[in-house]
């Protein structure tokens, strides 16, 4: 067996929203199959990285990066989010964010959009299909009038057109139903040997279920990362409410309004 | 009533519905830039009726250098005005677009009063220009069909010009609509209208889709403006009305809607004929502006928008 392929670097990655800090010194590590678990209470920064990794915390003045990231060896953190994902890094955002007004295969063809996916678009199509067969019976109809479990896999489907090697999804169980998120990652289940991903699961049992890695972040920093086997649910609960020992973050939330 | 008013009423009736949605074509193919960079990109270009007289003042200097048949200008110059398009949205206006504003972390007040302001500077620029090239004297695209009508009964008759430019914006706007379901990059346009950051995430550069959308914006002002010119004469100032105009039409048919352009268009032409018609010619600019007010107020999102 050679030696893991290194997928993702980050070190030291800090990201601010204008004068706010969202996220202190990242660093984190992924070989290529790691399946990690981001898991941290609301606020806690993990959407925010999730942005970061994928550039749209690069655009624009209000938002700013500091810090290094690598792609496969290759420096993204200067990279605009239509250079990234073209590089294989896809997110399926909160909220799904769908389309709204088009139909289901029209929202999984923007994902084929570059001229390099267009040629295979058609044979993606065709696996998108397979992976959930729900999606084949309702390619014409309007992403809106589907229910939430059915737009959560177009959100995926529509990640997955664009050929990730690593693959974010951002809360994919927020709001569905149970039966809805047993039979979302029964499907998902399939794509855990052909790619590298990053979950954000509120979901604590079914987030260390679907893992092999789990980082724990609290106010903006990740305090806690290991392999699940070597974690107790303990470890992971106190890091979660930051009443641990571990590198207890010294918060610098700027005071508003105060002199 | 005798018989032959009876006749004469519906032949006021037949041509007034008639003219109406010939006109409706041609304020339709006025509104189409519009409604497109409105539904694109939620900009309201000011500078958008100065640009139909532009692209009419071009043609006529084209067809200036090459005197030919007139509708061989169509030729040079919707690329051309596209490729103006393009450039002028790359350039200038997606540093103002509400998207970049937002961006650059400015108030929301400034995204929305920024491309208002820009644009209407634009517009002031274009039509000084035009007066200083072309001074204040009345254009005309020269043609042989000003004047030509087929008569449809010994009564009714129906402008040759007017009717092929509805079925001009029929066959246009249709092919737009086409572009925008089916293509690429017509998909692109839709995604970035409904969230760009999302479409970034697509591969898509918001800066080169935008510029396109504005770059078919202003191939439909060709079009429009071409038109304005064989039908009648045109000044440097004369923009602002035909923003009015589109103005109207788009709110009839729905914001950003093009199929409802198309049937704003005709509705709007419609009333203003049959204004025209019944209660005299001062009627009709006052029954076109009333449509307009009834509308915003009983169904603004318009006509026919679902």
């Amino acid at each position: 067996m050679g030696k893991p392929l290194s997928i993702l670097s980050l070190q030291g990655i800090c990201a601010y929203y204008g004068e706010l800090q969202a996220l202190f010194d990242i660093d984190l590590d992924l070989t290529q199959g790691d399946i990690l678990a981001l898991i941290g209470a609301n606020g806690a920064g993990k959407s925010t990285l999730l942005r970061t990794l994928t550039g749209l915390t690069t655009v624009g003045g209000k938002t700013r990066l500091t810090g290094r990231m690598a792609f496969e060896g290759q420096p993204i953190e200067s990279l605009p989010p239509e250079r990234i994902v073209e590089m294989g890094i896809a997110l399926v955002p909160e909220g799904r964010r769908l389309f709204s007004r088009m139909s289901v295969e029209d929202n999984l063809l923007c994902g084929a959009y570059l001229p390099i996916w267009r040629q295979g678009a058609r044979r993606k199509l065709d696996e998108i299909y397979a992976l959930f067969p729900r999606l084949a019976e309702r390619r014409r109809q309007i992403v809106t009038q589907m229910s939430g479990g059915e737009q959560q896999m177009v959100a995926i489907g529509r990640a997955l057109m664009t050929s990730p090697r690593l693959l974010l999804l951002d809360e994919v169980s927020l709001g569905l139903s149970p039966a809805a998120v047993e039979e979302l990652y029964g499907n998902l289940q399939r794509l855990r040997n052909e790619l590298t991903i990053i979950v954000v699961e509120q979901d604590l049992q079914r987030a260390m279920g679907f893992a092999g890695r789990a980082a724990v972040m609290l106010e903006g920093r990740v305090v806690l990362a290991n392999d699940i086997s070597k974690l107790s649910r303990e470890e992971i609960t106190t890091a979660y409410f930051g009443g641990s020992g571990h590198a207890s973050p010294q918060t610098k939330m700027p005071v508003q309004g105060v002199h | 009533m005798t018989t032959e008013d009876f006749y004469w009423a519906l032949i006021d009736l037949a041509n007034g519905l008639m003219t109406g949605a010939t006109l409706g074509g041609y304020y339709a193919l006025i509104s189409v830039g519009l409604a497109l960079t409105f539904g694109v990109m939620k900009l309201v270009n000011l500078s958008h009726g100065d640009w139909l007289i532009v692209a009419a003042y071009l043609a006529v200097v084209i067809l200036g250098l090459y005197p030919v048949s007139p509708f061989w200008v169509l030729l040079p110059l919707v690329p051309m005005m596209f490729v103006i398009g393009y450039v002028l949205q790359r350039g200038l206006l997606n540093r103002v677009s509400t998207f970049a504003v937002e961006r650059r972390g400015l108030s929301p007040i400034m995204a929305m009063m920024l491309p208002l302001l820009i644009t209407f500077g634009i517009s002031t620029v274009l039509s000084q220009a035009l007066q200083l090239v072309f001074s204040t004297n009345a254009q005309t695209i020269r043609n042989d069909y000003s004047f030509s009508a087929i008569a449809l009964s010994q009564d009714l008759s129906i402008s040759t010009l007017r009717l092929g430019f509805l079925v001009l914006a029929a066959v246009l706007i249709g092919a737009l609509a086409l572009f925008i379901q089916r293509t690429h990059i017509g998909r692109a346009i839709r995604a970035t209208s409904d969230d760009a950051e999302i479409a970034a995430l697509m591969g898509m550069r918001t800066a080169h889709v935008y510029g396109v959308a504005s770059g078919l914006s202003l191939m439909f002002a060709a079009f429009a403006g071409f038109m304005i010119g064989m039908s009648r004469s045109f000044q440097p100032f004369d923009g602002p009305p035909y923003l009015l105009t589109a103005f109207g039409v788009v709110v009839i048919g729905g914001l950003g809607s093009l199929g409802g352009c198309f049937l704003g268009g005709i509705v709007l032409g419609i009333t203003q004929v049959l204004a025209g018609t019944y209660f005299g010619p001062a009627a009709q600019q006052l029954a076109g502006y009333l449509l307009i007010l009834l509308v915003l107020a009983a169904r603004p999102q318009g006509l026919f928008k679902r």
